[in-house]
């Protein structure tokens, strides 16, 4: 009669990250990530925009200044979830995690067009009313996916008590 | 600092909306949909993209710009924010030739003729859009989809709806592409980052093969109601979901190119190339239904004799 094949649907490809010795990451772990991930993102964009568009220098300094509080403030969440003191494994892991990215956003599109927009970020994030809920809304959109090691919490609980 | 205001006759003069429109583009970030358009003090042109950001369905009546031009409205007041304190003719035209029928095209046309006007000597030349535009990896050929045959069946195929594949484009999705912009991926982290659409689930049908004959005309029909034509609407919606798909994609591609985004662009095309595969063996799995509805007609009508 009539012959009925099924064909398999195409997923979309995942990226698997090798489980660490750290704890889960929680929703606060996993937010401080997207905002340190963000930091350096921009930071390395301004290193290579610079020539091309001068004042997402300044843009950059401002930024940094503005949202000073909530790049500490990140960066203490995640030596809480590294368990990093200044020396140790969870220390290495800690710098080893910026290093990734740094090293990750080493390359990436440098013309114009996409200098200006990382300008405009970057002014908004230092605006006078900019926030750290604006930093992290922000870095939510732009880095919906940090680049972490080591699994996510599930139902987004706490990974360090 | 109160935004520059700026004359309104004419536009030849005008240096509109530089730190202002940087200001505004800014401000979008945040609280988009409580913002209110405070227009004045702005150059018509100016006003007018202000509004379609805020409000596109406003703007489209209001400032009479195309639907079209909201998807990439904000691109295109970035790229013209770059180029429009610019005294150099060349990035007005590489304007144009992105933004043709821009918002600020008019702008860049009476910018450029002020230029031309201040140094009569410079060249005129007509740039080809292709020299103007930033260079651009050239995308794989994308096939099309398959063409739609005529069903010789009493159910056309109906054609894939074009609204279905309608793209939306809000600042979070701009945001997240302009993340995507940045840094060393992997093909598999670029396409989990393009978000390739999901490809639809097909479930493939063969011509059924043909009895030698039929007992009566009732049988006959019977046939062609339960087993042709079943799967021909089964062979029907596979084509038309192939196709779907494939438009799609076209889509996704057109707007990654519009936007710049060359890399994204090449791996939707090759998520075409890959996947034009898949729709042709549709396509054909629907053809080879088409020569069956004569032939169910020319099978002999026999009195058949109670097997049981």
């Amino acid at each position: 009669m009539r012959k009925i094949s099924a064909i398999s649907v195409a997923l979309a490809l995942l990226v698997s990250h090798p489980a660490s010795a750290e704890s889960c990451w929680n929703k606060d772990a996993l937010v401080a990530a997207q905002v340190r991930e963000l930091h350096l993102m921009l930071m390395t964009v301004m290193l290579r925009c610079r020539a091309i568009t001068p004042s997402i220098i300044a843009s950059y300094d401002q930024f940094l200044s503005k949202q000073k509080r909530a790049i500490s403030d990140a960066e203490t969440r995640l030596m809480e979830h590294f368990g990093a003191g200044k020396t140790g494994a969870g220390r290495a892991n800690f710098e080893r995690f910026h290093t990734n990215i740094a090293n990750f956003y080493g390359i990436g599109k440098t013309d114009q067009q996409s200098c200006t927009m990382f300008d405009v970020v970057a002014q908004e994030l230092a605006k006078a009313d900019a926030t750290a809920a604006t930093m992290a809304q922000i870095a939510g959109d732009m880095v919906p996916e940090p680049r972490i090691d080591g699994p996510k919490c599930v139902g987004g609980s706490s990974g360090r008590p | 600092m109160a935004p520059k205001r700026h004359g309104e006759s004419g536009l030849v003069a005008q240096r509109p909306w530089v730190s202002g429109s940087k200001r505004f583009l800014v401000g979008l970030f945040m609280n988009l949909n409580e913002r209110v358009a405070r227009p004045g003090g702005l150059a018509g042109h100016a006003i007018a993209a202000m509004i379609l950001l805020l409000s596109p369905s406003v703007a489209i009546s209001q400032a009479s710009v195309d639907a079209s031009s909201a998807t990439n409205s904000q691109f295109e007041l970035v790229f013209w924010q770059s180029v429009s304190n610019s005294d150099d003719r060349a990035q007005f035209e590489a304007y144009l030739a992105k933004f043709p029928t821009g918002v600020f095209a008019a702008l860049a046309r009476a910018k450029i003729a002020v230029l031309d006007r201040q140094s009569p000597a410079a060249p005129k030349s007509v740039v080809s859009p292709a020299a103007l535009v930033q260079p651009m990896l050239a995308p794989p050929p994308f096939t099309p989809p398959p063409p739609i045959v005529a069903a010789p069946a009493p159910t056309p195929t109906p054609a894939a709806s074009p609204a279905s594949v309608a793209a939306s484009s809000s600042l979070s999705d701009q945001l997240r592409a302009l993340g995507q912009t940045q840094g060393r991926r992997s093909d598999a982290e670029a396409v989990a980052a393009a978000g390739l659409p999901q490809r639809p689930v097909l479930t493939r049908v063969s011509p059924p093969v043909l009895p030698a004959q039929f007992c009566s005309a009732v049988e006959r029909n019977s046939y062609y109601d339960t087993v042709y034509k079943a799967g021909v609407d089964r062979a029907g919606d596979n084509n038309g979901a192939a196709v779907a798909h494939m438009r799609l994609l076209q889509n996704l591609y057109q707007e990654a190119i519009q936007r710049g985004d060359t890399r994204t662009a090449n791996l939707y095309a090759s998520e075409a190339q890959d996947y034009d595969r898949v729709a042709k063996e549709v396509h054909a799995d629907r053809s080879a239904f088409d020569p069956l509805f004569n032939k169910i007609m020319e099978l002999p009508i026999n009195t058949c004799v109670a097997s049981k």
